[in-house]
């Protein structure tokens, strides 16, 4: 079953076309990497699928319905209920700790505070950071940080998982780890994933590529 | 020195879009420090008994207060500057100590830096005091013929305020860099994680131990009898109402901040909360001025209530004199919350990429806005309430003999406490574009 | 470097016999071609030859009699000589991968599609390695060997990206 579909989608900043009629599918279930050289586009088109902007012309469908042209509300509504969101480091709230930055999207999304803390432990310990839940940003190794980052992009079961260079600044071991680690996490939850990244090893741990050049799709985007 | 002053020329004219705001904003705070001090060098340099109508400055034995009190002016003044000094400080370092990669020593690059901000004071202090001047001269025509108003700030002593000004803008200006350190290859953020002092709040014991002692005196009916020493130190602990709010607002906010934080529900106050505890300070040096103006307040309206309450018309002396005071309290909140407006402005640029990683995870734009507004009110309500509880609390003889007049003062004292809160709310929904602008997706690219 | 230094390398342990040489070999050097069992008994017996190993004993286990053998001090010595010389870089550049590519723009002019095929192969080995890293009871060796290759395939990649990029500008270049 298709979950997440691209149809022609077009962003420019300013004069520079980021993504030139990108069309793609997504399948439910599967682990997709869309790699390219550095300005290619590749974040600007996860911002897209993910509804983070919208796209200047073309369609993204999630689910059967069509997404970019729902308005802001909407959208952080999906972006909050069915997908979650990993970044580079740096990205977690640095006077939070470990286990508050994980609550947060369930504590946004109503939850009451102990039950939020509840359910983020639980996420901690699933991904091997329960040890570091009282610790602040500051006081984490990377490899840690983005295990905690991976906890709070889960913590709401997403169907879908958008990661942005999620190993940018790691050594390629720890890098690997926390791959696996959201990998696996993913498959336990039978969520689709979505990884931006310029390394081909990180590539390799999707079940497929799609390969941006110059803001347009290149080859791989046979199963 | 020649070559430095040459290479000053040269990065005058470069920096990011923040670095030039922020030596518009210093040139402005030092042009208003400027402004204050000519203001109470002409007041001084006013001479006999005037017309009854210019209030406090018409006779000359008030016109030292007077003086002080638009000198008291300069504190927000202070805090905007320091806070303005602040702003981009990490690029302004950055753009600094890339000199040192060029082969500047550590000294030189220190000259550069002072170079850079006595450059800017002393413009904000030629502006101050040429636009000072302009407006006396329009305000001198509409004096009458041989006034005794009509006279000049001394020249010696406008050349000594600007420079007092320079001086001190410089000074400010170069310590707030403080929290950012530089090395040739790098700049990283020093993190203050000692919190605020709360030794300021043992202030308030002597003025209020004395005056509960007084209100519980007079209520056995055992009034009226203070020597002229005991009420020569009541007076006198009073003046630690205000230096007691000003040395302990930003214990208040970090422990209001703290307390917030532990018990919050909700995400909005658990970020407004924990954001506030890590940055107590700015807040407080801003919220310090708001306390003291609430206190300064709550005083000017229990004279207010005593001349209704006798039933006196008031002399035109005292109406200039009110109107004069609440401008000024309402000059002091205006700057007070001017100096907030650039700290947020500054944390905003900082925390950027973490809010718009937050809202790309699907927290709304106005669910972050309404974490700015809790920071607002989490840091402003427990500086504003104290205020007005210890002005109240030492006031409260007064207060109980004014009958139904008291909810005048009352009634000024919750104003002032008000304003104080709405101030600093404001500021938060004036960040709004901001904001708007920190979260925007563009912000997310990392290629 | 010669199979006659891996086996000394696996007999500093201790005494071993042909078979449990081969055994060991092949799994500790996964991704290696496994030895035959005539390889490693003729190389023994080079070994003895040398001086560096010596027959040890026998043992019978559940099939035929087979001969221990234990390293010797030269072998130990010549084991240490061996790990303490470095491999010399080798220029990898007459890897038929290389040779393709050229050919692809001596033949048609152009490498692109040629390029993206090859990476989509790469990728699928790629994908394949790092799935075996991921079995459970995999072991150190199994990881080291799929780590090597994935960085050998990881390296062919980024060649093939800069090699695209190069005749990009070249055929720029010619058409301006």
């Amino acid at each position: 079953m298709t979950l997440l579909e691209a149809r022609h989608v077009e962003k420019a900043f300013g004069r520079t076309h980021a993504l030139r009629g990108v069309s793609l599918t997504i399948e439910s279930g599967e682990t997709v990497a869309i790699t390219g050289p550095s300005g290619s586009g590749k974040s600007t088109l996860l911002h897209c699928l993910s509804g983070i902007m919208s796209p200047e012309s073309g369609e993204v469908h999630y689910a059967g319905r069509r997404i970019d042209d729902l308005d802001e509300t909407a959208r952080t509504r999906l972006r909050r209920e069915d997908f979650g969101i990993v970044f580079q480091l740096d990205r977690l709230v640095p006077e939070l700790t470990a286990v508050e930055n994980v609550a947060l999207p369930l504590l946004f999304a109503g939850r009451g505070r102990a039950e939020a803390t509840t359910v983020a432990l639980g996420r901690l310990d699933e991904v091997g950071a329960a040890d570091v839940a009282e610790s602040r940003p500051a006081e984490l190794s990377g490899g840690q940080l983005q295990r905690v980052a991976i906890a709070r992009a889960l913590v709401t079961t997403p169907k879908v998982i958008f990661a942005d260079e999620p190993t940018g600044a790691l050594d390629s071991v720890a890098g690997e780890r926390v791959l696996s680690l959201l990998m696996g996490a993913a498959r336990a939850n039978k969520a689709t994933v979505v990884i931006v990244t310029h390394d081909n090893q990180v590539a390799a741990h999707a079940d497929r590529e799609i390969v941006l050049r110059d803001g347009a799709l290149v080859g791989g985007v046979m199963a | 020195m020649r070559a430095l002053l040459t290479v000053a020329g040269m990065l005058g004219h470069g920096g990011s879009p923040p670095e030039r705001a922020r030596v518009r904003l210093m040139a402005v705070g030092a042009a208003l420090a400027t402004w204050f001090l000519f203001g109470a060098a002409n007041v001084l340099a006013l001479h006999g008994q005037l017309d009854q109508r210019f209030g406090p400055i018409a006779d000359p034995g008030t016109r030292g207060g007077s003086a002080f009190g638009i000198a008291l002016l300069l504190l927000p003044v202070a805090a905007f500057l320091y806070q303005s000094g602040r702003l981009a400080a990490a690029d302004r370092e950055r753009r600094l100590s890339a000199l040192r990669l060029a082969g500047a020593t550590p000294r030189e690059v220190r000259v550069l830096g002072a170079i850079e901000v006595t450059r800017t004071a002393a413009l904000g202090a030629v502006v101050g005091a040429a636009s000072y001047l302009l407006l006396q001269l329009a305000a001198r025509s509409l004096l009458p013929p041989g006034s005794r108003a009509d006279v000049d700030v001394p020249p010696l002593w406008g050349l000594a305020a600007m420079a007092l000004v320079i001086v001190a803008a410089a000074i400010s200006g170069m310590r707030a860099g403080g929290h950012v350190i530089a090395t040739p290859l790098g700049v990283t953020r020093r993190a203050n994680v000692r919190p605020p002092r709360w030794y300021g709040l043992l202030l308030l014991v002597p003025p209020c131990t004395i005056y509960l002692a007084v209100w519980l005196l007079a209520a056995l009916g055992d009034a009226g009898f203070f020597s002229d020493g005991a009420r020569l130190l009541m007076t006198l602990s009073l003046v630690l109402v205000p230096v007691a709010l000003m040395r302990s607002a930003a214990w208040m906010v970090w422990f209001a901040a703290r307390w917030v934080g532990r018990r919050a529900g909700s995400a909005e106050t658990l970020l407004a909360a924990r954001a506030l505890e890590a940055d107590a300070r700015p807040w407080g040096r801003a919220l310090a001025v708001v306390g003291l103006t609430v206190s300064v307040g709550t005083g000017v309206g229990l004279v207010e209530a005593d001349f209704l309450a006798i039933g006196r018309h008031p002399d035109p002396f005292w109406v200039t004199s009110f109107v004069l005071v609440s401008l000024a309290l309402l000059v002091a909140i205006v700057v007070a919350a001017a100096a907030l407006l650039v700290h947020q402005a500054e944390s905003l640029l900082e925390r950027g990429p973490v809010l718009a990683a937050l809202r790309a995870g699907g927290a709304s734009e106005r669910e972050l806005r309404r974490v700015l507004t809790r920071q607002g009110l989490i840091a402003s309500v427990p500086v504003c309430g104290l205020a007005v509880a210890a002005s109240l609390v030492t006031l409260a003889g007064g207060v109980a003999i004014q009958g139904v007049w008291s909810l005048l003062t009352i009634g000024h004292s919750l104003l002032m406490g008000g304003l104080g809160v709405v101030a600093a709310v404001l500021v938060t929904t004036a960040s709004r574009r901001r904001l708007r602008r920190a979260i925007a997706p563009e912000r997310l690219r990392t290629e | 470097m010669s199979t006659g230094h891996i086996l000394l390398g696996l007999l500093t342990e201790r005494p071993k016999h042909g078979y449990e040489l081969k055994r060991e070999h092949d799994e500790r050097l996964p991704g290696a071609r496994p030895l035959a069992y005539g390889q490693v008994y003729a190389t023994l017996q080079r070994l003895e030859r040398d001086g560096r190993v010596a027959v040890a004993g026998t043992v019978q286990e559940a099939g035929p009699e087979r001969t221990v053998y234990e390293i010797t001090e030269e072998g130990t010595a010549e084991v240490r000589r061996w790990l303490a010389e470095v491999e010399p870089p080798a220029p990898y550049v007459s890897s038929p991968l290389f040779s393709r590519v050229v050919m692809a723009l001596v033949a048609e002019g152009a490498a692109d599609t040629y390029l993206l095929r090859q990476r989509a192969a790469h990728l699928e080995r790629m994908r394949e390695l790092t799935a075996r890293k991921r079995a459970a009871g995999v072991s150190v060796g199994e990881l080291l060997a799929a780590d090597y290759a994935l960085h050998h395939l990881d390296a062919d990649l980024r060649w093939m990206e800069t090699a695209r990029q190069r005749i990009d500008d070249l055929i720029q270049e010619i058409r301006s």
